[in-house]
């Protein structure tokens, strides 16, 4: 049951990533960038292998749709890859571990830091990218950090919808 | 191999992260031309450092050869100075002289790396954006055409020789005037082929092929090779000519960059192709 209910979630963010916010550049510029929400959202005790092999494939559909080429791929394995330690930074202090999923166990305050973390690591990456080059550093950071920041507001909106269901 | 086996499973999830990474970095490289020019601009720049030294060597050892080359280059050269002509004024004309104004300058630069054995040749020159050299210049060697700057880096260029099937030049046959285009068949590195020359030119082997000026790449009048034979295309309608090249690229040591002063304006008209 719980597996069909995360199949169904996968599905309707990649929907709302592909058909609805892929459509609109806000503001000229800031694409958000919501479906990497799942591997981050993803319970922290799943193997490795399994996170970043669903990272491949979220980031290949999203790419194939999108026209992007294998870049948000690449993006979305990296984050995969470093979400084990993201997460322990900020589980730091707490050593309970369970099954449940990351916000109820690192309380509300550091599960919104650690959402906002894994967004801004995975614009950043993507963008440099995109970007292929480490000239014009400043630009790229502040389009990332404004972008992630974009992109967290739909991510609470997510939650939320998703919370009420 | 004990200890080999426990190193892989060790770190197969760092593995695993790497292949899924490599995968997603070859689609990119391989779709997105921007990302790719970046990549061979860089992979220039490192191969060139490399390869650099060995040439050097190898320079040193063909250092007669290369000097009897440039030698007789330079006689060639001073044949056209104005000087080597005698100038008979009979008192009625005078010339002006601006209006020769010059549109072709050349830097020149030593081959460090080249292939001419594989279908898609490339040659690595030891000039590069530091020394004003972009991409699309035309590069010449002492005996004809080379080919065409395809990627600049810092230091070094890469160039597509007129001996890899991703090139066409515009080639025209210095006698008769009609023109097309050059496109290298993949085989013979001292052999080319020009098609859709009309069947009514007067196409004898021996007669000179030369760039057109129709292309940017190349001043008016640069040799390309020698007819060397003649046949009807697949389509019947027109001629293909075999040309056998000036350049040996299997001894190809110094080239001249072609840059053209004039490229801005042409620009500005779209006369580029």
């Amino acid at each position: 049951m719980n597996l069909i209910k995360s199949i169904f979630g996968l599905l309707a963010l990649l929907f709302l990533q592909i058909f609805i916010l892929n459509n609109f550049l806000f503001d000229g510029y800031l694409n958000p960038y919501i479906y990497i929400a799942f591997i981050l959202f993803l319970p922290p005790r799943s193997s490795v292998f399994y996170t970043l092999s669903l990272a491949f494939l979220i980031g290949a559909i999203v790419d194939v749709f999108e026209g992007g080429y294998g870049v948000h791929t690449a993006a979305s394995v990296f984050i995969a890859f470093l979400k084990p330690l993201i997460f322990r930074i900020f589980r730091a202090g707490k050593n309970e571990l369970s099954e449940s999923s990351d916000v109820k166990q690192l309380g509300l305050f550091r599960s919104l830091m650690y959402v906002l973390t894994g967004l801004f690591l995975h614009h950043f990456i993507l963008f440099s990218i995109e970007n292929f080059a480490l000239d014009n550093l400043l630009p790229l950071l502040m389009r990332s950090l404004y972008s992630s920041l974009f992109s967290f507001t739909f991510v609470l909106l997510y939650q939320l919808w998703n919370y009420r269901r | 191999m004990r200890y080999f086996f426990l190193l892989l499973k060790r770190s197969r999830v760092l593995l695993y992260f790497l292949l899924l990474e490599s995968l997603a970095f070859a689609w990119i490289i391989n779709k997105r031309s921007y990302q790719r020019s970046q990549f061979l601009s860089a992979t220039t720049e490192i191969k060139g450092n490399f390869q650099g030294l060995a040439a050097q060597t190898k320079a040193y050892l063909n250092l007669k050869e290369e000097n009897e080359q440039l030698a007789r280059e330079n006689v060639r050269l001073r044949e056209s100075l104005d000087e080597s002509f005698i100038f008979q004024n009979f008192g009625a004309d005078t010339i002006n002289s601006s209006t020769y104004k010059q549109r072709y300058t050349y830097v020149d630069a030593q081959v460090i790396n080249s292939s001419h054995f594989k279908v898609e040749n490339y040659i690595l020159i030891n000039k590069g954006r530091l020394s004003g050299l972009e991409e699309n210049m035309g590069v010449i060697g002492p005996s004809g055409v080379v080919g065409v700057i395809s990627n600049v880096s810092k230091h070094f260029a890469r160039v597509i020789p007129i001996i890899n099937p991703n090139l066409r030049i515009s080639a025209e046959l210095a006698q008769d005037g009609y023109f097309g285009p050059l496109r290298w068949l993949g085989e013979n590195y001292r052999e080319s082929s020009i098609q859709d020359i009309p069947p009514y030119a007067n196409v004898k082997s021996g007669d000179t092929v030369k760039t057109d000026g129709r292309s940017s790449f190349f001043p008016r009048g640069i040799t390309i090779g020698w007819v060397k034979s003649t046949r009807l295309q697949a389509d019947q309608n027109f001629l293909e000519i075999t040309v056998s090249l000036s350049t040996d690229f299997a001894k190809l040591r110094n080239v001249y960059v072609v840059k053209d002063l004039w490229i801005n304006e042409l620009d500005s008209l779209n006369m580029r192709p």
